[in-house]
């Protein structure tokens, strides 16, 4: 019961406070946190002009002024809970409210703040005062608006007015807007002048902005424009140039008073034609491009362009004159003439090089084919040469073939003389010597014969002295009488030695006659054998004959035993090799026959025992050694001589080198032995030290 | 002992033996017989000869010989023993050679191997002669 009535009691409260709130004419608003209007009165509604506030923000009914403020004392709300401060609002007539609000904050039972309280009042006053502002600000807008627009008209106009068309063939400024126009528009003479003035002033602009140096003279040669560029160009301002006259302009370009371009724009055809090479008339216009040394920095190359100025009557009023800088195209063309010419020049050169070139080509073209057939000359005469060495080689062995053939032949034809002569002798006496001498003596005989018969006869001269003083000695020992002749013949018979068993025989009477007996029968055997060795001898060399001269005709290699053919060429040389010589073989057994040039190689043995000998003088120890390996042949010849020196050693192939006196040998021996084992696909080498020289060859088989 | 030799001189012993044997069967004990085989034993065993008191009459040498060769051999004989005979028997010379010999050597005679023994023996009487 007691809290109904509380309850009522709160209620009626509530009422009351309600009826307050919606009745009194301040303004009131519930803002939840978000600055929603919860509830509100009727009060601020007609101050609002809004009927429907609920659920609306209160935002939007703040001015854009005084938003950052109301919003700035959300803050101060939180911190004093109540506050109190100035607002204008902005009703739904957009007409501002001035109002002064207190808040109060809502907590809850946390103290969290759930919204505020506002109570609004009116501030009529302020509020008038700040619509005239606003309008006032409004008002500004529009005439900054007006302003702008002003403005920009008038520069439409200004630009008009600027706007020139200077056509080529006009010498008179055509203004887009006509004089007569500018007058006639206003119709009044002060504004026409002050229009013309201001298009004279954008005339001169125009003329003054120019890149190209430009001056106007007067129809009395008074400088009355003289632009910027003029100004950059000779170094003279405006102000000094403006108003003089006499040729004044032409002081900085020329160094002297004179006509220059501009000046020259009346004068005739003729006049220019005469004077001045540079100018041409085109129209109204002259033209003309000229050189100033004074100016610029090497000197300043110009287009010059210069017209009379006339006014609408044809009457001369002036001259203008522009002038452009054209060094830099001037010199950029020089660069591109030099350029051309220098193309010009090299592809000059090129052409001569090319005409050269082929030139050399042809010449080595003719070269090549002469060397051809040099070539083949050199070969065919190679050939003739190796032809030739044969020949001499050949040539140098008749003479001594012929002795060798000759000797024993004397040898034979002697033996058979003394053979033929002893018979005719012998036979007739044979019986009665045999009548007459009795058994011992008989014994003798026989034993001398058997003596002779059996000895060896190859001993030399030396030796048979030697032999023969031994047996004279004892011959005079034992006092026999014709010592020297017993022992001669003895001697000869090949009784050297051993004669004591002879002694009695020879003391006694009929010794001589035995003697002489014995001798010239067993001479005639000892005659047989000479003529045996003898035929031999002839056999030999003339087997070696027809060995070393055997000409291959078909050029192919056939087969050949090497051992033969070294002793072909020994036998050829055997006059040469046995005295003083020494001559020690050594010939494998069973060396293979290879297939070569039998010929050929045999000048290579020839070649190489001649040097030998020459090398040794004829006296010394000749060595020729044959042995195999593998499938080849090798022939190893070896001298006693000097040697070879270090210095020639690389020169003894080649050909014409020879150590040979002039005349003796034409040093071409080994080359063509070189040459002739290269042909057997052999190869040759040599040592040498004084006192051993060796020249090796090996051949190959070539049986593939 | 007091010899008259006949000298001969070649290199090939088979010549010597042949033409020794018919030297002998022709004049048998009249002469000595020396032979040699090469120039430089030749002056060797003429000197010897001389020495020993013997007199050289005549030379046959021949003229292609390893070393010194048939005319210097008998050219410098010359100098040293001018009296003594001189005759080539030789199975080649060159004709300057021949002729070199006559020149300087009065070579008495130059007969070509082989020989005709007579024509060698008449050659050497008629040499004998002239001594």
């Amino acid at each position: 019961m007691e809290s109904m009535n509380l309850y009522n009691i709160f209620l009626q409260q509530q009422q009351l406070f309600q009826t307050i709130l919606y009745a009194m004419d301040e303004g009131f608003v519930f803002l939840d946190q978000d600055l929603k209007i919860v509830d509100c009165n009727s009060s601020i509604c007609v101050l609002l002009q809004t009927q429907n506030l609920k659920t609306a923000y209160i935002t939007e009914f703040i001015t854009d002024a005084s938003k950052p403020v109301f919003l700035k004392h959300r803050k101060d709300l939180i911190e004093h809970k109540s506050i109190e401060y100035p607002i204008t609002f902005l009703n739904s007539e957009n007409v501002c409210i001035s109002c002064n609000v207190k808040e109060l904050i809502i907590v809850d039972k946390k103290n969290q703040s759930v919204g505020s309280v506002l109570l609004i009042s009116h501030n009529t006053q302020k509020d008038e005062a700040e619509n005239e502002l606003l309008a006032a600000h409004v008002r500004i807008e529009e005439l900054t608006t007006e302003r702008k627009t002003l403005e920009q008209t008038i520069k439409k106009l200004q630009d008009a007015l600027i706007e020139l068309n200077l056509s080529q063939d006009s010498t008179l400024y055509k203004p887009k807007i006509s004089q007569k126009e500018i007058i006639g528009q206003n119709d009044n003479i002060e504004i026409a002048i002050q229009n013309f003035k201001i298009a004279e002033n954008n005339i001169s602009s125009i003329i003054h902005c120019m890149p190209d140096a430009v001056m106007v003279i007067d129809k009395n040669g008074v400088v009355v424009a003289w632009n910027v560029a003029m100004e950059k160009l000779t170094g003279i301002k405006a102000c000094d140039m403006l108003g003089k006259g006499n040729y004044e302009y032409a002081i900085p370009l020329y160094g002297i008073r004179k006509k220059i371009l501009v000046d020259l724009v009346f004068e005739t055809d003729d006049y220019l034609k005469d004077n001045y090479k540079n100018i041409t008339r085109d129209g109204e216009i002259i033209r003309a491009e000229n050189y100033i040394p004074l100016l610029g920095e090497n000197g300043f190359y110009f287009e010059g362009t210069a017209s009379g100025l006339k006014d609408p009557q044809n009457n001369v009023v002036g001259a203008i004159e522009i002038i452009r800088d054209i060094t830099a195209r001037v010199k950029a063309n020089e660069k591109i003439a030099e350029q051309q010419n220098q193309m010009i020049a090299i592809n000059e050169e090129l052409h001569q090089t090319m005409e050269e070139l082929t030139a050399q080509r042809d010449i080595l073209a003719e070269k090549t084919t002469m060397l051809a057939e040099t070539l083949d000359q050199l070969e065919k005469s190679q050939h003739k040469l190796v032809e030739s060495a044969k020949m001499v080689a050949l040539g140098q062995l008749i003479a001594g073939v012929a002795h060798e053939i000759n000797t024993p032949l004397g040898a034979i034809r002697s033996s058979i003389s003394n053979i033929s002569e002893t018979l005719e002798s012998v036979l007739l006496n044979l019986p009665n010597f045999f009548k007459l001498l009795d058994g011992p003596d008989k014994m003798n005989f026989y034993i001398l014969l058997n003596r002779s018969i059996n000895a060896k006869i190859a001993i030399t001269s030396k030796e048979e002295r030697t032999y023969k003083r031994a047996i004279i000695s004892v011959l005079t020992d034992e006092q026999i009488e014709k010592a020297d002749d017993y022992a001669d013949t003895l001697v000869d018979m090949g009784i050297y030695e051993d004669i004591d068993d002879l002694m009695p025989f020879l003391k006694s009477q009929n010794s001589d006659d035995v003697l002489q007996m014995a001798y010239k029968v067993s001479g005639m055997l000892r005659s047989s054998k000479t003529i045996n060795i003898a035929i031999d001898r002839v056999s030999k060399i003339v087997f070696a004959l027809k060995n070393f001269s055997h000409f291959n005709q078909t050029g192919e290699m056939v087969k050949a035993n090497i051992n033969d053919s070294l002793e072909t060429v020994l036998t050829l040389y055997y006059n040469q090799i046995k005295q003083g010589i020494t001559l020690i073989k050594r010939f494998d057994e069973d060396i293979p026959d290879i297939k070569c040039f039998p010929d050929e190689l045999n000048q290579v043995w020839t070649n190489l025992i001649h040097n030998a000998l020459q090398a040794m003088q004829n006296s010394g120890t000749l060595e020729v050694d044959i042995s195999k390996k593998d499938s080849h042949v090798i022939v190893a010849i070896t001298d006693s001589g000097c040697g070879i020196p270090e210095e020639i050693r690389e020169k003894i192939f080649m050909p014409f080198f020879t150590t040979k006196p002039q005349g003796e040998g034409s040093g071409l021996g080994l080359d063509i032995v070189k040459r002739i084992i290269e042909k057997h696909n052999g190869q040759i080498q040599f040592e040498s030290l004084p006192g051993r020289t060796t020249f090796t060859v090996t051949l190959p088989n070539n049986y593939e | 002992m007091l010899k008259n030799v006949i000298l001969c001189v070649d290199d090939e012993k088979i010549i010597l033996n042949s033409l020794k044997s018919q030297l002998k069967l022709e004049f048998g004990n009249a002469y000595a017989y020396e032979t040699a085989e090469s120039a430089i034993d030749a002056e060797e065993l003429i000197d010897e000869l001389v020495l020993d008191g013997c007199k050289i009459l005549i030379i046959v040498s021949d003229w292609l010989m390893p070393g010194i060769k048939g005319d210097e051999f008998l050219i410098k004989i010359h100098k040293k023993y001018p009296q003594i005979v001189k005759i080539m028997l030789t199975g080649h010379a060159s004709d300057e050679a021949i002729e070199k010999v006559i020149k300087e050597a009065n070579l008495y005679q130059c007969l070509a191997k082989p020989w005709s023994g007579d024509e060698l023996i008449q050659t050497i009487r008629n040499g004998l002669k002239k001594i």
